[in-house]
């Protein structure tokens, strides 16, 4: 499945698919997450926010 | 499980993609942060006034009655022997440091009236805080 798919079907509202683009933004979210060398657990929640919320706003 | 991005052409929509989500990120990190700040000087200001409220409190220890706060029990003693216009007149004078023409206005007395007063009330209480010491209460 390429990415453009998995987007698409993301968009849809697949949970799978929805799942499988938070696990491989995982990395990225959690370093952005990271206040003053130490993770924040509610920033992190906002940012998985923010990534449905991308998945939903961008533009193919 | 996907694989990340070798640089595929078409992989270009994720780089895309990727781009999109890392600008959303920053701004709601940012966001975020703002509203931590604005929630920290609020943590501080809440501090601020409890310990103002310290202070009151210890203001309110200061303003305890004068006799309360006379250590010398002579003079004291002293204050007890005046009568209500002299030591009136002696403490505006001496802790509210009002002149002798406003005292005089509010007991109806001239400034010299006053000032007669009071030293009267000096001399009073200079009098009686020697004869005490001379007792040694």
């Amino acid at each position: 499945m390429t990415f453009e798919q998995m987007l698409r079907r993301a968009k849809a509202g697949d949970h799978e698919a929805i799942t499988s683009i938070l696990l491989m933004y995982r990395p990225l979210l959690l370093k952005y997450a990271v206040i003053n060398g130490r993770l924040d657990e509610d920033l992190y929640q906002e940012l998985c926010i923010t990534l449905m919320r991308a998945i939903d706003l961008f533009r193919i | 499980m996907w694989q990340r991005n070798n640089g595929r052409a078409e992989e270009e929509l994720q780089i895309k993609f990727t781009g999109y989500l890392i600008q959303a990120i920053r701004r709601t990190q940012r966001d975020y942060l703002k509203a931590l700040y604005a929630y920290s000087n609020q943590e501080t200001l809440t501090d601020t006034i409890f310990a103002v409220s310290q202070t009151l409190e210890q203001e309110v220890m200061e303003r305890l009655p004068l006799w309360e706060k006379i250590e010398s029990s002579a003079l004291l003693y002293a204050l007890k022997q005046l009568d209500e216009r002299e030591r009136y007149v002696f403490l505006a004078r001496v802790l509210d440091k009002r002149p002798f023409d406003v005292i005089g206005v509010q007991l109806g007395l001239s400034y010299k009236g006053t000032a007669a007063v009071y030293y009267r009330a000096i001399r009073k209480l200079k009098k009686s805080i020697e004869g005490v010491n001379g007792y040694d209460i």
